[in-house]
């Protein structure tokens, strides 16, 4: 075990897979001689060379329509969309042809887009979203948002070698912020499977990515203010999703808070609160709260977009609003 | 029908979205670039296909590194009702080969033989390492877009004229010419197609239609249909 950042975690996974593998190549722009936007592949050219790691045009489209057909032929291909938000770019070789040659005919597709997602940066409406609501509506593929250390290698490399489509939503704000112990060397971690971040038996708050930071920081205050004992359940993958752990924390606690960074109407959330009321509403003591962003592009303003993001705050004021239900 | 496809015999299940294969195309050759093995990516498509934003991406990717792929046009010069003349400026879309840096080539599609010499020296050319072509190849759409339409807007003068130039009959014409066919075995080719052609129809419409529980099966694919020689 080593304390990595989030960043380090996910480059440790890209290349250790790349050392095991060599059908695993990557492609995207500027991941070669600049490394990344983000650093995330420093030294990999050198490392790989010019065959494995490829700096493609400005073109989303061919980069992810590539990987389909170079998996086609055997190959493990890993995309970077330089930021999430552009994988719009790229909606339609996604959902139309990765998404749906397995139904159709048979054939896997086990292709990885790595999408830097999420605010907190005044990125603005353009780099800074977190699309996964789109794609968690499309039958087909998988959806991974880690937001460990140990997760981002382990959730990384059984992308790499699941036998489907899976966007690796990597949360930009924990790239260097987050740090936490990493397993060496070999580390899966099983699509599906929720982690329980925080124990608690007064409610429980649903989440992933970054706002498990969030929900954790405004547990902890809720604890030293009046002893409320809050769960935190990460989900670690939108697509598949822990269903049995959801009900099983809110069999538990009786409450519980659904919250991410997407925006609100028809984001995950609402398939999670949905279920929770199909199927524990005999468990509950409280409606299902659910906390997201609002319903507006990703604002630029610094103030506007911190009014936009779920705050530690506005978390409080859920857990207080829970607890006196 | 262009939704046909067997991975077994190298062909990848198109969508109805057709220049989307275009890149999947270029992926192909990609991964035999990467691999380093003598093999060529073919990528179809047709007129209607090639104003698409995937058909430009694919050939710039393409030419960029220089992929062992042939993208084949099939300009049968109606993209559903429209014609070439609403669908791009240029006078034939094989020049714009020239803005991605590879050769472009206007083919007569209606010429068996000319299509197979093209195709051949363009496949060739990229398993040699010379990079793609686009090959466009001018026919005619005979029939409609589908059975639903019986193809109004073509001008009668032009249907006649590629009646004319029917690449069977062309071909068929040729062989009996200059290379011995004779009727007998003109009849038993027609015979022996006719047969193949109705056999698969009658397996199609003998086969049991799928029961609705099998509805769910098959969205993911498992890990194990990895684990075959083509993906090992």
């Amino acid at each position: 075990m080593a304390t990595k950042t989030y960043l380090q975690a996910i480059s440790d996974g890209l290349r250790e897979e790349m050392r095991r593998d060599s059908r695993v190549f990557l492609i995207g722009e500027d991941i070669g001689v600049y490394g990344g936007a983000f650093k995330v592949t420093q030294g990999f050219l050198q490392e790989f060379g010019e065959d494995r790691v490829i700096d493609s045009p400005l073109s989303e489209t061919a980069i992810v329509g590539s990987c389909t057909g170079a998996a086609l032929m055997g190959m493990r291909p890993v995309c970077e969309m330089q930021f999430s938000d552009f994988v719009s770019c790229a909606f339609d070789q996604l959902v139309t042809v990765a998404a749906k040659q397995h139904y159709r005919v048979g054939t896997p597709v086990p292709i990885v887009v790595r999408l830097p997602s999420g605010g907190g940066f005044s990125g603005g409406p353009f780099h800074s979203q977190n699309p996964e609501g789109y794609f968690a509506h499309c039958p087909g593929l998988k959806l991974v948002c880690p937001a460990t250390p140990a997760d981002a290698k382990g959730l990384l490399i059984q992308a790499i070698r699941d036998p489907n489509p899976v966007l690796y939503f990597e949360h930009k704000h924990l790239y260097r912020r987050i740090k936490g112990e990493v397993p060496d060397g070999e580390h899966t971690v099983e699509f599906g499977k929720a982690r329980v971040h925080r124990e608690g038996t007064d409610l429980s708050i649903i989440t992933y990515g970054a706002m498990v930071y969030t929900a954790e920081e405004a547990a902890t205050a809720a604890a030293e203010k009046d002893g409320t004992s809050v769960e935190i359940v990460d989900l670690r993958t939108v697509t598949p999703w822990d269903k049995q752990a959801v009900l099983d924390s809110v069999a538990k606690t009786s409450k519980v808070l659904v919250l991410h960074e997407d925006t609100h109407t028809s984001g995950f959330g609402a398939e999670i609160a949905a279920t929770i009321a199909e199927e524990a509403f005999e468990n509950l003591d409280a409606p299902v709260a659910r906390l997201t962003a609002p319903d507006t592009p990703v604002p630029f303003s610094p103030p506007l977009e911190k009014a936009f993001l779920p705050q530690v705050e506005d978390v409080a004021a859920a857990i207080d609003r829970l607890s006196a239900y | 029908n262009v939704h046909m496809a067997d991975f077994r015999l190298g062909l990848i299940a198109m969508v109805s979205h057709l220049p989307a294969l275009m890149p999947v195309a270029v992926g192909c050759a990609l991964a035999f670039k990467i691999r380093k093995e003598p093999r060529v990516a073919v990528a179809w498509s047709g007129d209607g296909a090639m104003a698409r934003g995937d058909a430009h991406e694919a050939m710039n990717l393409a030419g960029v590194h220089r992929l062992p792929v042939v993208f084949i046009c099939d300009n049968n010069q109606y993209a559903y009702s429209t014609p070439n003349r609403l669908e791009f400026g240029v006078d034939h879309l094989a020049d714009r080969a020239n803005a991605y840096g590879f050769e472009g080539v206007v083919v007569d599609g209606t010429d068996v033989l000319t299509v197979y010499r093209e195709a051949h020296k363009a496949i060739e050319k990229a398993r040699g390492g010379g990079g793609p072509t686009l090959l466009e190849l001018v026919t005619l759409r005979m029939e409609g877009h589908a059975v639903h339409d019986d193809a109004f807007y073509v001008p009668r003068e032009l249907l006649e004229a590629y009646t004319k130039k029917d690449p069977i009959e062309r071909y068929r014409r040729w062989l009996k010419e200059q290379a011995f066919l004779d009727e007998e075995s003109d009849d038993a080719v027609t015979v022996e197609v006719k047969k193949l052609l109705n056999d698969a129809m009658k397996r199609a419409e003998d086969s049991p239609l799928p029961d609705p529980s099998e509805l769910e099966a098959g969205v993911y694919a498992e890990p194990e249909e990895l684990d075959t020689p083509h993906h090992r």
